[in-house]
């Protein structure tokens, strides 16, 4: 047997009435909590307004919260770079990411993704184009567009690029040098570093909204390049 | 039984599970697996929490969730990394010591 589909150890039934317990007095700690009170979604309701933002979720990563978006992106950028270097130059040209199929396979998956596709990157379009105002945003858009390209990969539609590559590298890290600059500009025109800049002089172009939809642009951009790139750093085939 | 308790417990048992996988399993992809079923329960139960009252759900868990879930996804992409060079270095996929084999 190899290492890699070793057998487990049975668990043992005290192990199996320990993890049971622990999920019913999780159960019963979460039923006596005391009665909802939202205070800081209180604050974001009654400021929502004046942002004329539809979307509250977007409102609290965009303007409450900023600060702990950009350092999400920060944490995204250190994970890729991990991969980057883990995965190597040199022993990464001889993994290849996609599926290992019978040729007639790879035809009908490869036309089936070259049809799907275009449809995923218009829904990740939509999702962010929606995002101010109805559910959806930067996330979810990056994420669904990263599948798509994940996918295309897999069947062999697109050529499989390095986690490294120039393309990736320009959109994941311009996206988070952009989100700073913008961050910077707040800091001038509104008086906090981070503050989405409100003021588009000498154009009227709908204010702190018009900001916002620029910015979860380029975030898109950024959430899709790195998704995509820390997919193409973990080679499926261990051990072949 | 409101409906936020329900969706509350189910992320207690996934809490559970996960911790099952994380401390009990020997593969370390069994572990990242049981780390992401872990995380989806704290999520779940963050989601259920703000959805208690009356009136709209709190705004300020689901951005933190959204944040937590494209994080802990980087997060398993760098663990698996680190697993792939674990296995090329010393075709192994647990980290027992000798002594417990």
């Amino acid at each position: 047997m190899s290492a890699i589909d070793q057998a487990e150890p049975r668990t043992s039934p005290w192990w199996l009435a320990g993890f049971g317990a622990l999920a019913l007095a999780l159960g019963l700690v979460l039923s006596t909590l005391p009665e909802a009170a939202h205070p800081a979604g209180d604050a974001v309701a009654q400021n929502l307004p004046a942002t004329d933002l539809g979307n509250p979720v977007t409102g609290v990563l965009l303007l409450y919260r900023v600060l702990d978006t950009l350092l999400e992106k920060a944490a995204l950028l250190g994970a890729l770079g991990g991969v980057v270097v883990l995965a190597g130059r040199q022993s990464f040209a001889r993994r290849a990411v996609s599926l290992p199929m019978p040729a007639h396979s790879q035809a009908t998956a490869s036309w089936l993704a070259a049809i799907l596709l275009p449809a995923v990157l218009v829904i990740a379009v939509y999702l962010v184009a929606i995002g101010a105002d109805r559910p959806g945003g930067a996330f979810q858009a990056g994420t669904v567009a990263a599948a798509g390209l994940i996918v295309a990969v897999l069947v062999g539609l697109r050529p499989q690029p390095q986690p490294a590559a120039p393309s990736l590298r320009v959109a994941a890290y311009g996206s988070f040098l952009g989100f700073v600059a913008v961050g910077l500009v707040g800091a001038v025109t509104d008086g906090a570093f981070m503050a989405m800049p409100s003021l588009w002089l000498p154009f009227d172009l709908g204010g702190v909204k018009t900001t916002i939809i620029l910015v979860e642009i380029a975030l898109t951009l950024g959430v899709a390049a790195i998704l995509f790139a820390l997919a193409m750093g973990a080679p499926p085939r261990l051990g072949r | 039984m409101s409906t936020w308790l329900l969706y509350a417990s189910s992320g207690a048992l996934l809490v559970a599970i996960g911790l099952h996988g994380l401390i009990l399993r020997r593969h370390l992809i069994r572990r990242i697996l049981g780390l992401n079923v872990l995380g989806g329960g704290v999520f779940a139960i963050f989601l259920a929490l703000a959805a208690r009252g009356d009136g709209p759900a709190d705004p300020l868990p689901h951005a933190l969730v959204i944040t937590g879930i494209v994080v802990a996804v980087a997060g398993t992409a760098l663990a698996l990394a680190i697993t792939v060079r674990y296995f090329e270095a010393t075709g192994r996929l647990d980290i027992d010591g000798p002594d417990n084999r």
